[in-house]
């Protein structure tokens, strides 16, 4: 696989803190890699160093295999970005400012403003001033500006920002479609799971300037498996039966005993061993975990132990 | 370059940039014939021309109002990108941050430009309307038409500069009303008109000289090479120091 965006040690600093801290992302040809972290984490931060926007105090950058140093002008023809807010001239209507942006990327092609029109869904709005559309259609239109150079490489900060659940389905459905049809290859930040969780195949977790997590969704899916919780009077005790017999057995911060198997043999197994230790049984429940818990808990730093 | 200025020249599209252009040769046009209409009688009597009466009359106007509107015309120029947040989206497409920035310069200097013919031809509708006597003195009034911008050359690339410096437009627009101001008091001696505020009000092909307090002879002014000289060269510093602080503000 081509690697698309590959970066070493990304530092940026201002002042002395440091907000985005030796980070190595790596973004293959065709993959939707999801970029995610809580507020403040350094997402938009690193989408500039990835466009040159700012210099990166530490680290490297490379796209499409070129240095982003020295080959900046040629890497950035075949990247469309949408940064922070979408940016457009809100005295224009959706359709003009498609067609300044077509001036100067120097399409010759006027048909394809409508094509993007088109695909992004607003082709019914394109004569309506842009200080009148909806918070979506701005970032439709967003993401219509980053679309119309044709990129390889589009790279979306926070698109669904603001959008109600409709809107986001909406998006995701369009940046779904971008690999398979034009062999985009998409990196998308968002502060919540769910939004990219049925779109991306990769995701990065960055929280505190820190990469905490980097690879396949499914990894990530797999943490969230349902597991089962036991809640006995002797916990430390009940671990070390159980772990005789060679299962693998963690505590909970509650003193619950955590295990990572849902088999109905081995649960009741489990149960007859304990009750035949004299040990109290209080509870035996499933717990399921959304991808959304598995987040959270990675970037507050909670039971990063029993993942 | 052509296409950064094509998409200029969209986005103005809806403002008042190009309004303005057009509505302030006409405000200076309207003052100075109204002046003229109403002082006819007592400048006949004068041994200078009509012709050279009324450009040294509507230089007094050219030479406040042209400053004022070009402040207002760049501020509204460059507050487009600042107020759409739109730098960003620039600065993340394949083009140089030079080009932006000349075109933005090129955008001003053509609508000078555009502005300079309407006060011409407004001068020799003028002419024609009061019976100015004489053939139409072409050069003078061509040079009366475009000297003054010529002067504020070095002002248009200073508030280029400070209107790309600072997103909040209340700024520049206050330096250009404070230079302007301060114009008539520079221009005034021989030392403090080397200052490039005072460049507008000299900058004129002809001059009224006053003897013993009073208006007499209109002269060619003699300065007008010693000042051209000085326009350019500090409206090329200033375009130098504009360009650089802007390709820096933009990587940071
Ligand atoms: N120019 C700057 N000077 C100083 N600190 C900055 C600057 N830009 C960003 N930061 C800091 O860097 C940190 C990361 O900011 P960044 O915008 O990258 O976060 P983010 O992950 O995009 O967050 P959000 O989800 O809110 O968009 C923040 O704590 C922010 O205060
Ligand atoms: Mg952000």
């Amino acid at each position: 696989m081509t690697k698309i965006i590959e970066t070493s040690h990304l530092t940026k600093k201002y002042k002395n803190t440091t907000v985005v801290d030796e980070i190595n992302i790596s973004v293959e040809q065709g993959d939707i890699y999801g970029f995610l972290g809580p507020n403040g984490a350094g997402k938009t931060t690193t989408i500039r160093m990835l466009l040159g926007l700012i210099k990166p105090t530490k680290g490297d950058i490379k796209v499409f295999g070129k240095k982003l140093a020295d080959n900046r002008m040629a890497i950035l023809k075949e990247v469309g970005s949408l940064v922070e807010y979408p940016s457009f001239y809100a005295n224009l209507t959706g359709y003009e400012n498609l067609e300044a942006i077509r001036r100067l990327l120097r399409i010759e092609d006027k048909h394809r403003i409508n094509e993007i029109l088109r695909t992004v869904g607003l082709l019914n709005a394109k004569d309506k001033l842009v200080k009148n559309y909806s918070l979506g259609m701005k970032q439709r239109l967003g993401i219509g500006i980053a679309l119309l150079g044709s990129p390889n490489l589009l790279i979306l900060d926070e698109p669904t920002n603001g959008l109600d659940p409709a809107g986001i389905q909406e998006i995701r459905e369009l940046i779904k479609k971008l690999p398979s049809l034009y062999g985009i290859t998409v990196m998308i930040s968002s502060h919540i799971l769910s939004e990219i969780d049925q779109m991306a195949n990769k995701v990065g977790i960055i929280n505190n300037g820190n990469l905490i997590f980097q690879d396949r969704i499914e990894v990530l899916r797999k943490k969230s498996s349902p597991r089962i919780i036991i809640r006995v009077n002797d916990s430390e005790s009940a671990q070390t039966i159980l772990k005789k017999d060679g299962l693998n057995v963690a505590l909970n911060s509650k003193k619950e005993l955590v295990i990572n198997e849902i088999d109905d043999d081995l649960i009741s197994y489990i149960a007859e061993k304990l009750m035949m230790s004299r040990l109290s049984l209080y509870r035996i429940y499933e717990e399921k975990r959304s991808l959304e818990d598995i987040f959270l808990d990675l970037t507050t730093n909670k039971e990063r132990d029993i993942l | 370059m052509n296409h950064v200025i094509a998409s200029d020249q969209l986005k103005m599209k809806r403002t008042f940039i190009k309004p303005i252009s057009f509505l302030f040769p006409f405000l200076i046009l309207l003052l100075s014939f109204l002046i003229l209409s109403m002082q006819k009688e007592s400048m006949t009597s004068q041994v200078n021309s009509m012709w050279e009466s009324m450009v040294v009359l509507t230089h007094f106007i050219i030479m406040f109002v042209i400053p004022m509107a070009i402040t207002i015309m760049v501020s509204n120029l460059i507050s487009l990108e600042h107020q759409n947040n739109s730098w960003k989206l620039l600065f993340a497409l394949p083009i140089s941050k030079f080009s932006f920035y000349f075109s933005k310069l090129y955008m001003i200097l053509k609508l000078c430009f555009l502005s300079g013919i309407v006060i011409f031809l407004g001068f020799i509708v003028i002419g024609k309307i009061l019976n100015f006597k004489g053939d139409i003195p072409y050069a003078l009034l061509l040079g009366e038409a475009f000297l003054p911008f010529l002067g504020t050359f070095p002002i248009i690339t200073f508030q280029l500069w400070l209107s790309i410096r600072f997103k909040n437009q209340a700024f520049p627009i206050a330096i250009g009303v404070f230079g302007t101001v301060c114009m008539f008091f520079l221009q005034m001696n021989k030392i403090t008109s080397m200052f490039f505020w005072a460049y507008p009000a000299l900058m004129t092909p002809v001059k009224q000289l006053i003897i013993d307090g009073n208006l007499a002879e209109i002269v060619p002014n003699g300065d007008l090479g010693f000042y051209t000289l000085l326009s350019i060269v500090f409206g090329l510093i200033f375009m130098v120091i504009g360009m650089f602080d802007f390709s820096r503000q933009s990587t940071e």
